[in-house]
């Protein structure tokens, strides 16, 4: 069984290259988008049946990401509904989104939980 | 053409050691009894007013502050008692402690409902001189203690003030702290996870030499981050309580400008831009040597981050008074708008992604050099690069700056 792609949407270059190759290692296709314009752009380019996961950061340029979720909201209720969202930062400004999403990762990841997000929303 | 009245004496009046004087009012509308009583408590710290009648009591009231009014029950058209009532009427007048003086002793029954500051009392005539001064005194230790209190009221307030202010700045430092260090430890923690995972896969041929290189070049530059995440708040922690410390040494700028430049002409390559010197002679001063170091690295990074690939001009010149330092790039350049913003807290001139930090550098460069008693600005329009300009005093003598912050 084929695995399902992540999409990963973070501005800081390392995290976003780290993360790409942790999980490419393992498999699984990986998006990456700079901010929430960039995944915006993604999500509307490519099918989102494909799309397993979308690990959202939280304070970025250009579109941050609780702009990102309301734009889902508005424009995409599909997206918002149908594929898991969760939001990974290293602040405590992600319980101010009133946008249900799956769930926030804190920022260093604890590996573990990581990919148990991972298995269970993409398959492995 | 002036129309000011002269306030400093119709309002606040000062003594001889220049010291508010407390106004007191004699209402009586005997001449000769008013100049008696005022003979009797005339103090160097009391400024005393004399009323003929009720009206012209009221009159004073309204632009005086009192401590106490003395009034005469007995009075023609305006008794003693109505002006009470009256003065019950007004917020400015409704606190001003009044000391009765009458003829008779049945008067000392007579009710004041409401009057609020409950400070009323009489005098007997014909008056005691001891009773009258003790009474008075008396009322006026109360009003400077009121007075004090008010005082110290309102200090307290100010510095509650400046104390939440500034629990609100710290939390929002931490918070904004904490996030740019877990940012380069997340990083760390992927790489390390990346080699670990690697490593039980035994897939050893990926970890060539030239793939090795790279890795520890990026766990470098993350720890570098955080070191200078770390300094940048120790400074400001420093700045804000005033504790940034200055170690003052003879030195020539012209020579600490060559000599960084040279010791960072990796960075520079790395950035590629191509640096020019056009110093003077000598710009020989009393600094900080490394705190000039710190700002010019600053400025220095920044034209590189800002302006990569372009030519980085560093340019110093001397007066007998003054030293400046001149840092021209070819960047981005700054928006008008911004020039003065990005000498402040957390602030940086563009949003960009490859951006990072707290965006404490130039207001730390600018607290450097205001604790050098120097200055920076600078020049820019948005697109065709940036100058900044550092001046600097040369002084001959290090107390001059011992007091800098």
């Amino acid at each position: 069984m084929a695995f399902k792609t992540i999409l990963i949407v973070e501005d800081d270059q390392s995290i976003r290259s780290g993360l790409k190759l942790l999980f490419e290692g393992e498999g699984y296709p990986v998006l990456v988008a700079k901010h929430g314009q960039e995944a915006l752009d993604i999500l509307e380019k490519s099918s989102s049946h494909k799309l397993g996961l979308i690990l959202l950061d939280f304070m970025m340029p250009v579109m941050d990401g609780a702009a990102f979720l309301l734009e889902l909201q508005r424009n995409h209720p599909k997206i918002l509904d149908s594929i898991p969202i969760f939001i990974i930062t290293a602040g405590n400004d992600a319980h101010q989104v009133t946008i249900k999403t799956t769930g926030i990762l804190k920022k260093p990841f604890d590996m573990d939980e990581l990919f148990r997000i991972v298995i269970k929303y993409c398959g492995g | 053409m002036n129309l000011k009245p002269n306030e400093s004496n119709f309002k606040k009046s000062k003594n001889r050691d220049g010291a508010d004087q407390i106004k007191i009012l004699l209402v009586d509308d005997l001449k000769d009894n008013l100049l008696a009583l005022e003979g009797l408590l005339r103090r160097d710290d009391i400024e005393i007013f004399k009323a003929k009648s009720g009206t012209e009591a009221l009159e004073f009231m309204i632009s005086h502050e009192f401590a106490l009014s003395l009034i005469d029950v007995k009075m023609p058209s305006m008794s003693g008692f109505e002006l009470a009532e009256l003065m019950r009427g007004t917020k400015k007048t409704k606190n001003i402690p009044i000391i009765f003086v009458t003829a008779t002793a049945k008067d000392q029954s007579f009710l004041f409902k409401g009057y609020e500051s409950g400070a009323v009392d009489f005098l007997l005539k014909p008056l005691n001189t001891h009773m009258v001064k003790s009474k008075v005194s008396i009322f006026i230790e109360l009003y400077r203690k009121k007075k004090e209190q008010e005082e110290l009221l309102s200090r307290f307030k100010k510095i509650q003030g400046e104390l939440e202010e500034a629990v609100q700045i710290r939390d929002e430092f931490m918070s904004l702290a904490s996030h740019e260090l877990k940012t380069p430890l997340t990083s760390l923690k992927l790489q390390s996870q990346l080699r670990m995972r690697g490593l039980r896969k035994g897939d050893v041929s990926a970890f060539s030499l030239e793939w090795l290189t790279k890795m520890f070049d990026a766990d470098e530059k993350q720890i570098e981050r955080i070191t200078h995440l770390i300094d940048d708040m120790l400074d400001i922690s420093r700045i804000s309580s005033g504790k940034l410390s200055m170690k003052l040494e003879r030195f020539d700028l012209c020579e600490l400008v060559r000599d960084l430049i040279e010791r960072s002409r990796d960075q520079f390559v790395a950035a590629g831009c191509p640096v020019e010197i056009e110093c003077c002679q000598s710009a020989v001063g009393i600094w900080d040597r490394l705190r000039i170091e710190q700002v010019l690295m600053n400025l220095l990074t920044n034209a590189m981050r800002y302006g990569p690939d372009k030519l980085i001009v560093v340019q110093v010149n001397v007066t007998p008074a003054r030293a400046q330092i001149i840092i021209r790039d070819q960047g981005r350049g700054i928006a008008e708008g911004n020039h003065e913003r990005i000498f402040q807290k957390f602030e940086r001139a563009t949003e960009g992604s490859e951006i990072i930090g707290l965006g404490l550098g130039l207001f730390i460069v600018k607290k450097i050099l205001d604790a050098h008693h120097g200055s920076i600005r600078v020049e820019s329009t948005l697109g065709q690069g940036a100058t900044f300009v550092v001046d600097l005093p040369i002084s001959e003598r290090n107390e001059d700056l011992h007091h800098g912050l």
